[in-house]
């Protein structure tokens, strides 16, 4: 057990996750004070029918006060202040967010207004600015991988103004997070894997970037052998409700670590990819994931080698000497994407070179590779990496992901 | 009740001055080396029109401005952010946590690592203050002490470490 | 691989700050709960041995004002809580800072209580699950020693008895500096109480994935430290005087310090254990510590429940000694070398506490007639679980493992 000379940890967010866990919603809603919850998600979980089980698990014990179904995918000021005021009409008293990160983060932002009044989104930005606990919020996540059910930040776009508005505060958090294997039994095989593959990338960054700590490398421990263990099987399998557990328990898991020990070059590079190509995250994540491992791995070695333990079991991890432990991670992830690869028929890329588009065109154009690099340049989580980054190790990087060769090691520069 | 009493705790007035001065020289090596330094220069350049920022410790303690004026001149502005608009503020949560980064016993990247320090405004644009701030750094302290200020030393030129170095400090103390 | 189990919960509200400065963040800490004016909560040791001027010291150029009380005692006193509960309000406090261990951290909480709502709720909110709100802000300051519940959401005040999430502390802020020098073997029944309620959540033949993260982390702190705490204090008491605090000394303490707050977060989410009720039963019925009973006893706890219902608990290992040694222990001898961890740890402080820590209930001056006694009382009418008990405590009278 490491002790770091400094570290914080909090994760305030209740959590209940089991195969009923939704029906648990109104007694918890009750346990709050709340009686008239408000149900916030997007078309796509309504459309999957996801919706109709959440209102049918509520509906039993509670009354809901409005049903609001129409986040979209790029939400905004004026989404969470239309919200707000629906929140007030139906005399709402709670909020029930189900979907992926999208609608947590119009969730929050409808928070803010309830339980502050007025429509000015923008008072509630610096830190510190939010001084009391927000009206109940229950996060039902149905993706299994952002983690923003128990992450304390929100990013809302104010389109009109062409910016994306952080909001960042504890009281901010979900007050639970309910994990209900039926809300990811649907999930596509891609998405499955996307997801699960952004959950990991999670729990691996907060296991070996710096802030990491003593709680969420446990949390991040439990949370890489469960993607491990089912994430395979799931792919295989996709109605193993278990399975399905197992991965939105992982998730929920790594995004408390996370959280509290922040990512690094893998999401510094994988933001600034999905923002320059719109390609999506969890793809990103998958195929950079060996790149953050291995450019670190003169820094973080042993904890890299550790992690050897949960991906690919205690057998493997005893049988592989100590030194070679940090290099079999980053081939055992390279082996799981190859797998996912195969599982998904090619559409599960292994390298940026073969990420592409619906209309099947390449999707990160080679000559785009330094404008990414630049962009990542300016991405907070480059502080957190143990390794310094300029523009041209982020091209090195970027380079070698693009053709899916392993980083040449004279290439890394090492501080 | 003898078991009872209240305590005001007062200042630290020489921790409060002794990093006034450097924050105070750190300033205006900023200055130095934004018309000294070309990547300096350039990081400069790439901010928006008037770009200002603060380094800071909460609540009130003491504090560096540094603006680019309406020409795009890189200036160093005094102690008071209160006075200016700003881009960008480094905070750190006490005067302890300011102390600790300019005793070098704690780098700008582990202090963030250790919820000391907080960033508000444009995310890039902080990262580039951060990256100007670990250059200045290289140029204000010696090796071994920079190197625990920053993740990587960086290689450069011979003309950079010496006749650079020796004139970033100059312009800092003369404040030119 | 663990399995999860079909239905789990956890809460921990609880914010951890731990290391270098962390009395520094206090004052910020505290103003993201909006609270400007605290009242530390504390004993006279605290004042004697230079721990509230510390405090103090972190808040300059805070411009707070702190108020201090320090006239906590080891027992439970409702004039101190009527007093406390005048200061705070009439003195415009805000929130408390509980500065201490066990029976302060409790007046602390108790207080809290009542200055959250109304007086009459310290009687009305007993029991279990009897508190409905959110109380007043409320940070806790861990010294070394204490009963490893001090974070946890329990409180045994007299004959009031309350257990909530909301007596959770707000926060929990472990300094090197409040962990003063004082006897090793002081460490040791808050280690081992600690680890009684780590072990004892893992009794569950899937484990709950928070829990057991938790669990794990104290588990692995008491081993990885106890030990040389004690060795290496009690070592140094005979070299004279420490000449400067060795940094890595410290470390150790403030690992075990974390391993009680983190037990703490784990007793908070999980039914109380049948060691820890033994050992409460056995330090009613005799003068042994009951912290360090309840850890005599736990093997023979651990090893009867697997005994009767065959539950695979082999994963308790890992955190006693770690991934290497874990992985390089086949499966089917990792729970039998978890147990063997426990007792030779015990084995080991009663050498270095010179016999002063017992290694079995023999040792701990425990009578045999006090056996059944003890039995009766923890079981109750149930005759399975009478017998089970029996087995358990006639075992660790004499340190003999529960054979399968
Ligand atoms: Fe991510």
């Amino acid at each position: 057990m490491r002790l770091p000379d400094y570290y914080e940890f909090c994760c305030r967010v209740k959590i209940v996750a089991g195969h009923d866990a939704l029906e648990k919603i109104p007694a918890l809603l009750g346990a709050l004070h709340a009686a008239r919850p408000m149900i916030i998600t997007d078309r796509g979980v309504a459309g999957a029918g996801l919706l109709d089980v959440v209102v049918g698990a509520l509906q039993d014990g509670i009354v809901i006060g409005a049903v609001a179904d129409e986040v979209p995918s790029d939400s905004d000021f004026k989404v969470v202040r239309r919200l707000a005021k629906v929140y007030q009409q139906k005399d709402c008293d709670a909020i029930v967010a189900v979907g992926g990160g999208s609608v947590m983060d119009t969730a929050k932002g409808v928070n803010i207004l309830v339980s502050e009044g007025g429509d000015d989104l923008m008072a509630f930005t610096g830190a510190g600015a939010l001084k009391k606990r927000l009206k109940p919020l229950v996060a039902v996540p149905t993706t299994a991988g952002t983690g923003s059910e128990v992450t304390l930040v929100a990013v809302i776009a104010d389109h009109e103004k062409n910016l994306k508005i952080p909001f960042t505060s504890y009281f901010l958090l979900p007050d639970i997070a309910v994990i209900d294997s039926r809300m990811t039994l649907t999930l596509p095989d891609v998405i499955t894997s996307q997801t699960a593959m952004d959950a990991l990338c999670h729990a691996v960054e907060a296991y070996t970037c710096l802030a990491k700590n003593p709680v969420s490398d446990a949390c991040a421990l439990e949370a890489i052998s469960l993607i491990a263990g089912n994430l395979l099987k799931v792919m295989k399998t996709p109605a193993d409700r278990d399975g399905r557990l197992a991965l939105a328990t992982a998730a929920t898991l790594a995004g408390m670590a996370f959280s509290n020990s922040m990512v690094g070059m893998v999401h510094t590079l994988g933001h600034s990819v999905g923002a320059v190509c719109q390609v999506p995250h969890g793809t990103c994540m998958a195929v950079l994931l060996p790149y953050g491992l291995e450019y670190n791995m003169h820094k973080n070695g042993e904890e890299a080698g550790e992690l050897l333990f949960a991906l690919a079991g205690d057998a493997v991890f005893a049988r592989t000497p100590r030194d070679r432990r940090a290099k079999q991670t980053v081939a055992s992830i390279r082996a799981l994407n190859q797998d996912l690869y195969e599982v998904t028929g090619g559409r599960h890329p292994r390298c940026l070179g073969e990420v592409t588009g619906p209309d099947g065109k390449i999707r990160v154009p080679r000559a785009r590779l330094p404008e990414i690099a630049r962009v990542a340049l300016g991405d907070a989580s480059i502080f957190y990496n143990p390794e310094a980054l300029d523009e041209d190790d982020l091209l090195m990087v970027l380079e070698a992901a693009w053709e899916g060769i392993p980083l040449d090691p004279a290439r890394i520069r090492k501080g | 009740m003898n078991d009872f009493r209240e305590i005001t705790p007062g200042g630290r007035p020489f921790t409060r001055m002794y990093l006034n001065v450097m924050l105070w020289f750190v300033g205006r090596a900023v200055q130095a080396a934004a018309r000294q330094d070309l990547e300096v220069k350039r990081e400069f350049e790439a901010l928006p029109h008037r770009f200002t920022f603060a380094l800071t410790a909460a609540p009130d303690g003491p504090s560096m401005v540094v603006g680019k004026d309406e020409t795009g001149r890189v200036k160093y502005l005094g102690r008071r952010p209160g006075d200016y608009p700003l881009h960008v503020r480094l905070t750190l949560k006490s005067m302890e946590a300011l102390f600790l980064l300019f005793t070098f016993r704690e780098s700008t990247a582990t202090a963030t690592a250790r919820d000391r320090l907080y960033v508000e405004g444009g995310l890039p644009e902080a990262c580039a203050v951060v990256r100007i701030l670990d250059i200045v750094q290289v140029y204000l302290l010696p090796k071994p002490v920079a190197k625990l200020a920053i993740k990587r030393y960086p290689r450069w030129r011979l003309k950079r470490h010496t006749w650079d170095r020796a004139m970033v400090n100059l312009r800092a103390v003369i404040g030119y | 691989m663990m399995t999860l189990p079909d239905h789990f919960e956890f809460i921990c509200p609880t914010r951890t700050a731990s290391g270098l400065k962390a009395l520094e963040h206090l004052p910020g800490d505290l103003e993201a709960m909006n609270a400007r004016k605290p009242l530390i909560i504390t004993d006279k040791r605290s004042t004697e041995k230079g721990l509230v001027d510390q405090i103090a010291k972190a808040f300059r150029t805070s411009g707070r004002t702190l108020g201090v009380y320090d006239g906590a005692g080891p027992a439970a006193d409702m004039d101190a809580v009527k007093h406390l509960y005048h200061l705070y309000l009439d003195r415009g406090f805000d929130a408390i800072l509980a500065l201490g261990r066990g029976a302060t951290v409790d007046l602390a909480k108790v207080v809290n209580i009542a200055v959250s709502g109304r007086p009459e709720d310290l009687a009305r909110c007993q029991g279990i699950d009897g508190l409905h709100h959110p109380l007043n802000p409320l940070a806790v300051i861990p010294v070394a020693g204490g009963t490893a519940r001090e974070c946890a959401g329990e409180v045994a005040f007299g004959d009031l008895y309350y257990r909530s999430r909301y007596l959770m502390p707000d926060l929990v802020t472990i300094d090197p500096r409040m962990i003063i020098e004082e006897d090793p073997l002081q460490l040791v029944p808050t280690a081992v109480a600690a680890l009684t309620f780590a072990v004892e959540a893992y009794a569950v033949p899937q484990g709950n994935p928070l829990v057991e993260s938790y669990a794990q982390l104290t588990i692995g702190f008491v081993f990885d430290h106890l030990l040389d705490e004690v060795r290496q204090t009690v070592a140094q008491k005979k070299w004279a005087a420490r000449l400067s605090e060795g940094f890595s000394l410290k470390k150790g303490r403030l690992a075990l310090v974390n391993a009680a707050c983190m037990a703490g977060y784990v007793h908070a989410n999980t039914p109380s254990g049948l060691a820890a009720r033994l050992g409460l039963a056995i330090g009613q019925r005799s003068a042994v510590d009951p912290a360090l009973a309840m850890g005599i006893v736990l093997p023979g706890v651990m090893e009867e429940q697997v005994n009767r219902r065959g539950w695979d608990l082999s994963r308790l290992l890992r955190p006693m000694v770690g991934l290497d040694r874990f992985a390089a222990t086949p499966g089917a001898q990792r729970f039998a070398a978890a147990m063997a961890k426990i007792r030779h740890l015990f084995n080991e402080l009663f050498v270095l506490s010179e016999a002063a820590i017992p290694r079995t209930l023999e040792d701990a001056g425990v009578t045999r007639d006090a056996l059944a006694a003890v039995a009766e009382a923890v079981a109750g009418a149930d005759p399975e679980s009478a017998r089970a008990c029996r087995t358990i405590l006639e075992h660790a009278f004499i340190g003999q493992p529960v054979a399968p």
